[in-house]
């Protein structure tokens, strides 16, 4: 009924796919957007749950980093962040990882504050009274209160980072699916644009589901937390 | 606590925390900001603008952009 380039059938797009799995250029692509999200999820919850604790800790920041920084950064644009770090950084991929850990932080210091203000400051005491060195209440305490928060950090981060990587790699990357993506959409090649698509879809769930909820699952009944 | 039930040393210190608190908060503001004006020195208006150019940008949109809104308005 439509042309094949405005939109191809199933068995075009599932030819793309499998042909992507053995051109090793193609799958370098998905490395590369795989670590891309690795590196900002990462970097963005460092960033994001210092500032969290920083604020958790010392009253004085509450206002800087709830009031001012969390704001700001929660309303500032992804494709705002792609066009000012493609000037500063070129296309690259410290482009693409600096786009992404910018949109992330946010969701880390909101996701890291509920779990602090949600500790059981009662049970927090009760480690004071058994230890005096505040890493091992961390450790054995603090740590494992925040575990549900922390996967919910990671996991909602995940997933907004693909959808944020395509759009960085597409303007300011020379790697990853996104740039693929666009090659496609410069060549018409619509059973690629799918089948990318595909991936991202097949890889965001399949790692939620089979990685990180089994993680999550484990270390809750480890921890009593279910 | 309850203003009454406060001693004058906690108020005090209560004041002088949140003063802290704004501070640092409104500190952190200006700090970006004058960072910003700093950096735009060192690097072309292209690369990184000053935020005055900026501000001014943002005002243009409002007074340039509104007359032509106008007869969009009238027409409504």
């Amino acid at each position: 009924m439509v042309e094949t380039y405005v939109m191809p059938g199933p068995w075009a797009v599932l030819t793309r796919l499998a042909q992507i799995f053995v051109d090793l250029h193609e799958i370098k692509h998905m490395f590369y957007s795989f670590a891309h999200i690795i590196s900002a999820v990462f970097i963005s919850f460092i960033i994001g749950s210092a500032l969290a604790f920083l604020a958790h800790y010392l009253e004085t920041f509450q206002p800087m980093v709830h009031g001012r920084l969390s704001p700001f950064l929660n309303s500032f644009s992804g494709i705002g962040w792609t066009f000012l770090a493609i000037i500063w950084f070129g296309i690259s991929d410290v482009t693409v990882v600096f786009v992404i850990s910018m949109v992330l932080i946010p969701f880390a210091i909101i996701n890291m504050r509920e779990g602090l203000s949600n500790l059981d400051w009662e049970r927090v005491e009760m480690a004071a009274s058994f230890t005096r060195s505040g890493w091992r209440r961390f450790r054995l305490v603090i740590l494992p209160s925040l575990y549900p928060f922390i996967f919910a950090t990671i996991r909602i981060s995940f997933g907004v980072a693909w959808k944020v990587a395509l759009t960085a790699e597409l303007f300011g990357g020379n790697t990853g699916l996104g740039y693929l993506l666009n090659l496609a959409r410069q060549d018409f090649d619509m059973p690629l644009v799918l089948a990318v698509i595909i991936i991202i879809i097949a890889f965001v769930y399949s790692t939620d589901r089979w990685i990180f909820a089994p993680i999550q699952d484990r270390v809750a009944r480890h921890h009593g937390l279910v | 606590m309850a203003w009454f039930n406060q001693t004058p040393d906690a108020s005090k210190e209560r004041t002088q925390r949140s003063l802290q608190a704004r501070l640092a908060a409104e500190g952190l503001v200006v700090m970006a900001v004058v960072g910003w004006w700093l950096l735009s020195l060192q690097l072309p208006a292209l690369i990184f603008p000053a935020p005055l150019v900026v501000a001014k940008q943002i005002l243009s949109f409002f007074y340039s952009r509104l007359p032509s809104l106008f007869p969009i308005i009238l027409h409504l």
